[in-house]
């Protein structure tokens, strides 16, 4: 299992699809921090004209906690990275399988390992892929955003920030936002890690590395549009995985229990169905 | 080695591809698969080093049941169809990294492996920019180092130029004297011949008497 491990590592860490997808994050990464910026110096134009009031509103300047990519809301690249993150997550490596038995690579290295190690180390790659690139851009957003803007301790009653009290650690971001921030990118890492490894289970029914990541995509998207129809968007991983929350009701108990179930289905299809079948 | 193939039978989709083999094979001979295209051969050069599993009877390899007592040869070397190797790498690269899987051969004797088969060791182009000739050599050589005990070779010298014919000959004569067995399909019948110490003709998945 070692030696599959270290071989899939190092073509996970040699991939120009790993550099792609860190480049499509950091872009819109990048993005949003000069939208941010530009706020904040019209922010700064507007409080050198008017003082701290205009018009019976209380002008309160953009923080690290409204400014970074998990935590804005209205800005285009937060919207984009987490629609796009199924895409993001499998492209670096997650569909290697389909590139092996495409090509015929996965003959090479089925003769020479046993079939469940080279099973379980394309598994744990996946997801280790999945965790690590989301973790690479939205730790880089955090850090960016952290160079220029103030950590000031969100105050509720300013109506700037967009996690409500109510919402699942509500009560933690209004006291401990970088406990709140960190913990919640967590979350989101472990997710796109799932939906990489998902993107495995996607590779069983495919030959078409396209097809496999897009396939991921479309699984989830959907996913997210029925639940939306019948108000349970709060099940949607797409929708609970923007640590603003968008919607109400999200619970670390929702989060888990759909987590688990996902890594256990795609590991049961991929680990035990697959190694069943022919490899031509 | 000895390899046994038990009325062995493999449907795909309801058309029977193989139909009823059997046969036995043994160490240090080469076996040659003759046949037009989709008679089998192929087909049966997968059931035989694991990749697919017959659906009636049993392939037996030094009497261990093969998908039951073992999943694929404890020693085996192929080069089924097209050669793949990760393109991002140079051909002693991919071969370091096959190696390192099971055969864990030093670089003096993967660099002996590549030279043997007409390949530059020392040739720093990735795969990716291999033409089809060379691509076909470190397919062999991947199938053909540390000596494996079955070497299963499905057109072998397809694309490849008469130094390199000549070179893949020699390296099968020395398989053989190490006492491995060889098996291998090719489309050109004096080839075949001139390599083969036993030819098998195949038709419709049977093999010809």
């Amino acid at each position: 299992m070692k030696v599959a491990l270290k071989l899939e590592l190092r073509r996970l860490f040699s991939s120009k699809e790993l550099y792609i997808a860190l480049a499509i994050g950091l872009a819109l990464v990048v993005w949003l921090f000069v939208h941010e910026v530009s706020e904040l110096s019209r922010f700064e134009e507007q409080y050198a004209i008017y003082g701290d009031k205009v018009s019976g509103y209380l002008y309160y300047p953009k923080t690290v906690f409204n400014s970074c990519i998990e935590l804005e809301y209205d800005a285009l690249p937060p919207i984009l990275l987490y629609l796009l993150f199924p895409i993001i997550a499998a492209f670096p490596y997650a569909s290697t399988y389909c590139k092996d038995k495409k090509t015929g690579y996965l003959k090479n290295l089925l003769v020479r390992i046993d079939r469940r190690d080279c099973s379980m180390a394309k598994y744990i790659v996946s997801f280790f892929s999945g965790f690590l690139v989301s973790g690479a851009i939205l730790l880089s957003s955090l850090m960016l955003t952290m160079l220029l803007f103030p950590m000031l301790t969100p105050e509720a009653v300013t109506q700037n920030y967009y996690v409500q009290s109510g919402n699942m650690w509500g009560n933690l971001f209004y006291t401990m936002p970088m406990v709140y921030t960190l913990l919640y990118i967590l979350v989101d890492m472990l997710w796109c890690g799932c939906m990489a490894s998902f993107t495995l289970l996607i590779s069983m029914f495919t030959r078409s590395a396209f097809l496999a990541v897009t396939g991921s995509f479309i699984v989830f998207e959907v996913l997210d549009y029925v639940l939306s129809l019948f108000s349970l968007s709060r099940f949607s991983p797409i929708t609970f995985l923007r640590p603003i929350q968008t919607t109400d009701g999200i619970s670390l108990g929702i989060i888990l229990t759909e987590f688990v179930i996902c890594m256990a289905v795609s590991f049961l299809g991929f680990y035990f169905l697959e190694r069943e079948k022919d490899v031509f | 080695m000895i390899l046994k193939l038990q009325n062995v039978s493999k449907e795909i989709k309801g058309v029977t591809v193989l139909d009823n083999i059997s046969l036995t094979m043994e160490g240090g001979k080469v076996y040659g698969f003759q046949g037009k295209n989709g008679s089998g051969k192929t087909m049966l050069m997968r059931l035989i080093c694991g990749l697919i599993k017959p659906t009636i009877g049993q392939v037996v390899i030094n009497g261990e049941i093969l998908g039951k007592d073992i999943s694929f040869p404890r020693s085996v070397g192929v080069l089924i169809e097209n050669p793949s190797f990760l393109p991002e790498y140079t051909a002693l690269k991919n071969l370091r990294l096959l190696s390192d899987l099971r055969d864990h051969l030093s670089d003096d004797e993967l660099k002996a492996v590549l030279s043997d088969v007409g390949l530059d060791p020392e040739d720093k182009r990735k795969y990716r920019s291999f033409s089809l000739g060379m691509k076909q050599k470190l397919g062999i050589a991947a199938a053909v180092m540390g000596e494996p005990e079955l070497v299963i070779l499905d057109e072998p010298i397809n694309a490849v130029d008469d130094a390199g014919v000549e070179n893949i000959r020699k390296i099968l004569a020395r398989l053989k004297e190490h006492g491995s067995l060889i098996i291998v399909a090719c489309h050109d019948r004096e080839e075949l011949e001139l390599i083969s110490d036993e030819i098998l003709r195949i038709d419709a998945g049977r093999i010809i008497p």
